[in-house]
């Protein structure tokens, strides 16, 4: 009887661990540290992080933390390279190739082709999740709406580098290509590039879908207040349909989302001069304008923007003041006297840029730029950077409103902008006008990524005329230097990809 | 289908058994009559048997007719057919042949004489005869088929194995350890080398196909001691030694005359005046102070131990326990290792069918590492950077307000401002381990052909990182900063099994044996790190300025693997045996679908001399063997099959306001498993001459399937590559040779010498996507045709003798004076494609002194320190090889080392640093002095000896540094004295 009692004992202390095996649960265990797709893309709390998640991609250093910026203005006339390194030495990731326009598949904008496509894919995921998950009705056509139109922005960054202008490319659609247009999940697909006129018809599908939802619905919680400005509301989703309808020349639907933004709830904020010590920078009191110059300051006129931070576990770049002066040596780019001489002595906005006191540098000579005013050094920046601001769409405004012959109008909404910045009113007409209005919006939108992409609508040449590399003085309009080559590594994992010309 | 195969099992057992049982009794003894306690008697076929007790006694019940087998390590064992109950009196013979011995295997032990895979066993006597706080630092030499690279001199760092080669690009390629049956999740460090009993090398399909997915790069099993039946007996062991650093080719950097020589002609070179005071590159030729930083950065080291154990027990009830405490200063200052190691196992038998028993195995360890280790904020990197016209010490006047600096020199331009004798006396980088495992175990004997066993055991590995530089460490000075990690590791192991036996007949043996077995990882730390400290001693994180969210992280790894295993053994007459082994494999880092794997051997041994050579006093012993068989090796990260979303991916606003976001970081990746490996073996065992002449020849056919690649994805798929089973294959062969043989062979003077040598050859058979740059490692590339351990390396070609400048050779093999990157080729491997050593062993009576000869051939390696002191004048402050002063100087000079130019000197990665590693060394001496019996017998004493060991000793090598093997922190050289006795 001992025996068996034991030979039972045993069998059970034998057959235990058997036991717990035939679990299969066992073999499933979670990261601790992440979290899977299936436990985000369930519940109203996880599409709102993975929301907020896109929202914080922004700022990678790929987009709006650095190189989309970077490269509408370095790409074109505005800046030089700075005096101490003329033609060499600065990093990779601070685009020097933008200035020097060596572009091939490897200098080119491979972080945001990356980072544009990671925003869609994290986009793409919430809309082929979101329509299963137990979350209320308004809030989910909002998500809805504003990941179509961040969807769309995304896909308009990307066609803005990496192909020719609209109408070039509407116009030889078998050679000048657009860019995929990403819309499903899946991470073997092998994508070829759509035309300019697809890639365009599903930016404005994607935008026409966004307006009303956005419109209508209440925004998640938490983002009243201070905190609007930095997430996509019904005015910042026309803003991306007037700029997409703007930049291929529709200036007549351009103008309908334009006028309601000028009439929304915005006002300009004003300029004003104050003298300020920046943290860590190691320079003097500067006179800065007030606006510009603390990361906290939310301007009145700021529709969309980012607060580019080093807390936010996204790595947006390293230290954008860094890219435009050659404190510590590790500039890319400096300013050009070509877009500096265009402002008058007068003008406040001079005091975006300032030349570094000798004390500093031991020259004396080169200018930077202030508009971002952050953390020196190698480390990421604090400061905001306004995605859209209604500065912009007064200036859109006023030139419509001249090619449409409204003169008077448009001069009024040009000269808010000079009257604001102490600069002489514009008094111009006809083809001059215009001209003074595309001037105007290169001084008042400097180093905010947007005039390379207006020469491109303009069809116009990049001419250098301080020119610090011989070679790329002059970019003649239509050139294939106008459509950026696409990155090497998206060849490597997609054999349908089609190079663009010249590449 | 299963039913049936259970039902004719048992109708298998069920004709089995119904005998007449009887008792036997008896005494076992050696040739001298003296009893031997703790042999182990078996009735064969069975799992029934007895061990001796103190005075040799035992008594065992068998059925009638059938065996009796006794077996004890390094005796003969013997078998007695009992028909009777009368006194057995058995003479047992100590063996000659190793073959009888008995060797720890996958899940068990076997008789060497039955094992058909390629097995190598490692005795205690083989590690303690060495000088190494981390045994895996003695095994070098002792193991053909174990490749161990002593690549770390920090005192208690471990050796790297590899067995068999390499078998993967991206995968883990280092073998599983196994600790006394679990696999181990902790550094060897924590084991006291004393309380190894031995090593067992499992190196073909046939041995370690049973541990299934992980033992695609063989398996290291670790057995620690347990007690013997037999009268207590304690051991009291100490040892002190010093160590120092070797120098084989007396690598030096310059000192100040040198250095002014040097830089002199490098500013003048470069159109500069080093007369001149202002220029910025002042540099008189009469110099203050001529500092030897790398002679103040080295030490001779201090070895110490003190162990303590106890052994014994009964027949029913046995007992190890152990006490051991080791402390060992560095070679480099401020550097040393200090361990506390505690072990007790306990062996109980209940009854005659029921045994249990338990262990506890404690270690601390305080370990100060080598402050950072490269760079010049590196503690030893700094110092041959540093250069030799500075002061250690500051005038009084540099000392800060608050005692900043600490009387030490921060004005050293050569170095970044950093002080290499600062940093080690102020700074620091100390781990603290604390690892417990304890284990319990149960045995069940149901009849005398079925037994069953359980163990279990749980291991904590708790390891406590702090770093620290002071507040008065002036190069960084933010008030001090403090990083900490704290990391513990719970690993739990359960493992249970069936074992029938079966003897049909006298010809016929079976054996199998069924199991499960379960694997659970876990691992969790947290970092915080704090600057702006009160106090420069108060250097706890707590204590320093408000730490923000990002000075804090976290960390988690975890792993779960089941396991279903079966081992099938059949012999013929005791000199044919088959073995079948397989293995049902479950593991948490793949995807469902995945999950499960089937791994399985087979491998067979033929003892020829049993059927030729009868009686043969030339040869004794020809075995063949010959086994097949897969493994897997899942070493590949935990949750890579997973679509993971990164956490903390948050909008910030400026308010403050955190808007808590995630973010996709891996494309899905159902698909993945483990890497493949599917081996041949065919080995040959041989005793010659009465045995005289021992040994083994195998060889060994590796082929690696199923290579995991991260390939790359289109980009706008929003993922840039995923990590696959790709038809990558890598293919490893090679031989492996250990001889034995007595050259002198007496009563009382023995002379042995041991030869083993490996040779292997390595070849990428596939690759997924053509050649690839290695992402790990940019000189090295894996190209198909190619190692895998290619060096990819522009060639330098000497200097153009008329102008001083650095030549190389393009692709096509013509001179440049241009650089490039494209001009890349193979030039050499980083892994030896052979290894081996020599073993002389002399024994005259109470005196025994061996001593082993290492050798590690064909592989090259690149002279980072080389390079980094040698960029030709570029680097101006910093110092530099001598060897640069062997420069270029002149039209017509003929030299190696380019001109020297503070402008155009140029630090470019090339075969201008890559050296051979090929050496021979003298790895190992130890005498040994034991007192005569007799004498140990008046005092009561089981043994008394002596000992000087050296480990290390001489190497010969072309090596231009410190040691060949060594990556930052040479191995140092050991010499110990020390004492036993044992009562």
């Amino acid at each position: 009887m001992k025996t068996i009692i034991d030979t039972i004992k045993s069998l059970f202390l034998i057959m235990l661990p058997l036991l717990i095996i035939s679990c299969e649960d066992f073999l499933d265990i979670e990261d601790e540290n992440a979290v899977t797709s299936e436990a985000v893309l369930q519940t109203e709390e996880g599409v709102i992080s993975a929301l907020n998640g896109v929202y914080a991609s922004l700022q990678d250093q790929g987009l709006y933390g650095a190189h989309i910026e970077v490269i509408g203005d370095a790409a074109a006339d505005n800046t030089v390279f700075p005096s101490d390194r003329e033609g060499s030495g600065s990093n990779f990731d601070r685009l020097p190739h933008a200035y020097n326009l060596e572009l091939d598949d490897v200098n080119t904008a491979s972080f945001t082709w990356e980072d544009a496509y990671v925003v869609i894919n994290n986009i793409n995921s919430i809309l082929t999740s979101v329509e299963g998950i137990p979350i209320a009705e308004g809030l989910k056509d909002r998500v809805i709406g504003e990941c179509l139109a961040l969807r769309a922005l995304m896909h308009f960054e990307l066609v803005k580098i990496f192909s020719q202008d609209y109408n070039t490319a509407i116009s030889d659609p078998d050679n000048l290509l657009g860019v995929p247009y990403i819309t499903i999940v899946d991470a073997t697909a092998q994508p070829s590039r759509n035309t300019m006129t697809e890639v365009f018809d599903n930016i404005f599908n994607d935008i026409n879908t966004a307006i009303p939802l956005i419109q209508n619905n209440d925004a998640p919680d938490g983002r009243s207040g201070s905190n609007e400005q930095f997430f996509l509301n019904y005015y910042g989703a026309l803003g991306i349909r007037a700029k997409v309808n703007f930049y291929i020349t529709d200036y007549s639907e351009a103008i309908k989302d334009v006028n309601i933004i000028i009439n929304g709830p915005y006002s300009l904020s004003s300029y004003e001069i104050s003298s300020i010590t920046l943290d860590g920078s190691g320079l003097p009191e500067l006179d800065l304008i007030q606006t510009w110059s603390q990361r906290e300051i939310i301007p009145e006129e700021s529709i969309f923007m980012l607060d580019i931070s080093s807390d936010d576990g996204v790595f947006a770049n390293r230290s954008l003041i860094d890219i435009y002066t050659n404190y510590g040596g590790n500039a890319a780019h400096g300013i050009s006297d070509d877009l500096y001489n265009l402002y008058e002595a007068t003008d406040i906005r001079r005091n975006w840029y300032q030349v570094e006191p000798p004390s500093v540098s031991g020259s004396g000579v080169d200018l930077h730029v202030f508009k971002y005013p952050g953390t020196f050094g190698f480390d990421e920046d604090d400061h905001s950077f306004p995605i859209m601001r209604l500065s912009e769409f007064i200036l859109m405004k006023a030139e419509i409103e001249a090619r449409n012959g409204n003169e008077e109008v448009a001069r009024n909404f040009v000269n808010q902008i000079t009257t604001r910045a102490n600069a002489s009113v514009i008094t111009s007409t006809g083809n001059q006008l215009i001209e003074d209005i595309i001037t105007e919006r290169r001084k008042e939108m400097a180093f905010e990524g947007n005039r390379l992409f207006d020469l491109k609508r303009l069809q116009r040449s990049v001419t250098r005329t301080d020119c610090t590399l011989p070679s790329n003085c002059t970019v003649n309009a239509k050139d294939r230097l106008f459509a950026w080559p696409i990155p090497q590594d998206e060849f490597n994992g997609n054999p349908n990809m089609k190079q663009n010309p010249g590449f | 289908m299963r039913n049936k195969y259970i039902l004719s099992l048992f109708f298998f057992v069920a004709i089995w058994g119904y005998a007449q049982e009887i008792q036997v009794n008896g005494i076992v003894m050696n040739q001298d009559n003296y009893p031997i306690p703790g042999v182990s008697v078996v009735e064969k076929g069975t799992a029934n048997g007895v061990v001796t007790d103190f005075d040799g006694n035992f008594s065992i019940t068998i059925n009638k007719g059938n065996v009796l087998a006794f077996t004890y390590v390094g005796f003969i064992a013997r078998e007695i057919i009992v028909n009777s109950t009368d006194l057995l009196n058995v003479i047992l013979v100590e063996s000659i042949s190793e073959l009888e011995q008995v060797v720890v295997v996958a899940y068990g032990s076997q008789t060497k004489k039955s094992i058909t895979g390629a097995v190598l066993n490692i005795k205690a006597e083989e590690i303690t005869s060495q000088p190494s706080i981390n045994f895996t630092n003695s095994l070098q030499g002792l193991a053909p088929g174990l490749q161990t690279f002593n690549s770390n001199g920090q005192p208690g760092a471990a050796a790297e194995f590899l067995i068999r080669g390499i078998g993967s690009a991206n995968a883990g390629i280092e073998p599983l350890i196994v600790v006394d049956g679990a696999v181990y999740e902790a550094s060897l460090a924590s084991i006291n080398p004393n309380d190894i009993e031995s090593v067992s090398v499992l190196k073909d399909a046939s041995a370690s196909s049973i541990y299934g997915s992980r033992a695609g790069n063989g398996v290291v099993l670790i057995t620690t001691k347990a007690g013997t039946s037999s009268k207590t007996t304690y051991t009291i062991s100490t040892s002190i030694g010093i160590s120092e650093v070797t120098n084989p080719n007396n690598f030096r950097v310059a000192n100040a005359s040198e250095y002014v020589e040097y830089y002199r002609e490098a500013i003048i070179n470069a159109g500069g005046n080093p007369n001149d005071t202002t220029s910025g590159f002042f540099l008189p030729v009469t110099q203050e102070f001529d500092t030897d930083w790398v002679d103040e950065a080295f030490q001779s080291g201090i070895y110490r131990t003190y162990d303590f154990a106890a052994q014994g027990g009964n027949e029913s009830t046995n007992f190890y326990t152990s006490l051991g405490y080791n402390k060992q200063t560095g070679t480099i200052v401020a550097t040393g290792f200090e361990r506390i190691t505690g072990l007790i196992r306990i062996n109980h038998r209940a009854n005659k069918r029921f045994n249990f028993g338990g262990s506890a195995q404690v270690t601390y360890r305080n370990q100060d590492n080598l402050i950072s280790n490269t760079g010049r904020s590196g503690q030893l990197s700094g110092a041959f950077q540093t250069a030799p016209i500075e002061p250690i010490l500051a005038t009084p006047d540099l000392f800060g307000t608050n005692g900043e600096g600490a009387g030490y020199n921060f004005a050293i331009p050569s170095n970044a401002s950093h002080n290499p004798v600062a940093t080690a006396v102020l700074n620091s980088d100390n781990n603290q381990v604390y690892t417990i495992n304890t284990s319990i175990n149960a045995g069940y004997k149901f009849t005398n052909w079925l037994s069953a066993e359980i163990r279990a055991s749980h291991l904590i590995n708790s390891i406590i990182n702090k770093e620290v530089t002071s507040k008065l460490y002036r190069a960084e000075n933010q008030g001090g900063t403090t990083v900490e990690e704290r990391g513990v590791r719970n690993v739990t192991n359960v493992t249970g099994s069936l074992k029938f036996i079966k003897q049909l007949g006298n010809d016929h043996g079976f054996s199998l044996q069924l199991g499960g077995e379960l694997f659970r990882d876990r691992f969790n730390s947290l970092e915080a790190s704090a600057n702006n400290f009160a106090f420069e001693n108060l250097n706890n994180v707590g204590n320093g300025g408000v730490a923000t969210a990002e000075d804090i992280t976290s960390d988690f790894d975890g792993l779960n693997t089941v396991g279903f295993f079966g081992r099938l053994k059949y012999d013929y007459k005791e000199k044919l045996f088959l073995e079948l082994s397989g293995r049902r494999d479950g593991a948490s880092n793949f995807g469902p679908e995945n999950r499960w794997g089937n791994f399985g051997a087979v491998g067979a041994s033929y003892i020829l001399t049993e059927d030729l050579f009868q009686d043969s006093s030339v040869v004794n012993l020809l075995k063949i063997r010959s086994s097949y068989g897969t493994s897997g090796n899942n070493d590949i990260g935990n949750f890579l099959w997973r679509d993971l979303y990164n956490i903390g991916v948050n909008s910030i606003t400026p308010s403050g306001n955190v808007f808590n976001g995630v973010r996709t970081t891996r494309a899905p990746n159902p698909n993945l498993k483990w890497e493949k490996n599917i081996q041949l073996d065919i080995g040959l065992d041989f005793g010659l001459l009465n045995n005289r002449i021992t040994g083994s020849i195998d060889y060994f056919r590796r082929n690696s399937q199923d290579l995991i690649f991260a390939l790359p994805l289109s980009l706008t798929t929003g993922f840039s590559s995923n990590t696959i089973n790709s038809t990558g294959e890598f293919l490893n062969t090679g031989m492996e040779f250990d001889m034995k043989w007595f050259n002198i062979r007496s009563k009382t003077f023995n002379w042995s010498t041991n030869v083993n040598y490996a040779f292997y050859d390595q070849e990428i058979k596939k690759l997924p996507d053509g050649e690839v740059i290695n992402p790990n490692d940019s000189e090295l590339i894996w190209r198909e045709g190619e190692r895998s351990d290619s060096w990819y390396l522009q060639r330098y070609d000497g200097v153009d003798p008329t102008t001083g400048e650095a030549l190389y050779l393009d692709a096509d093999g013509n001179q440049t004076t241009t650089p490039d990157s494209d001009n890349r080729v193979i030039t050499g491997q980083t892994t030896p494609d052979s290894y081996g050593s020599i073993t002389n062993t002399f024994t005259y009576k109470g005196i025994s002194f061996s001593f082993m000869f290492y050798g590690s051939f064909g592989s090259e390696g690149f002279f980072d320190l080389g390079l980094d002191l040698s960029s030709d004048g570029l680097d101006f402050p910093a110092n530099i090889w001598v060897n640069q002063l062997n420069r270029w100087q002149q039209p017509g000079d003929v030299t190696n080392i380019p001109r020297a130019d503070i402008n155009t000197g140029n630090q470019i990665t090339s075969t201008r640093f890559l050296y051979d590693e090929s050496f021979i060394r003298l790895q190992n001496v130890s005498l040994t002095y034991s007192l005569p019996d007799d004498i140990e017998e008046n005092l009561n004493l089981n043994d008394l000896s002596l000992n000087i060991t050296g480990q290390n000793l001489w190497v010969f090598t072309d090596w231009p540094g410190y040691d060949p093997t060594s990556e930052v922190y040479p191995v140092p050289r050991i010499i110990t004295f020390g004492a036993s006795v044992s009562f």
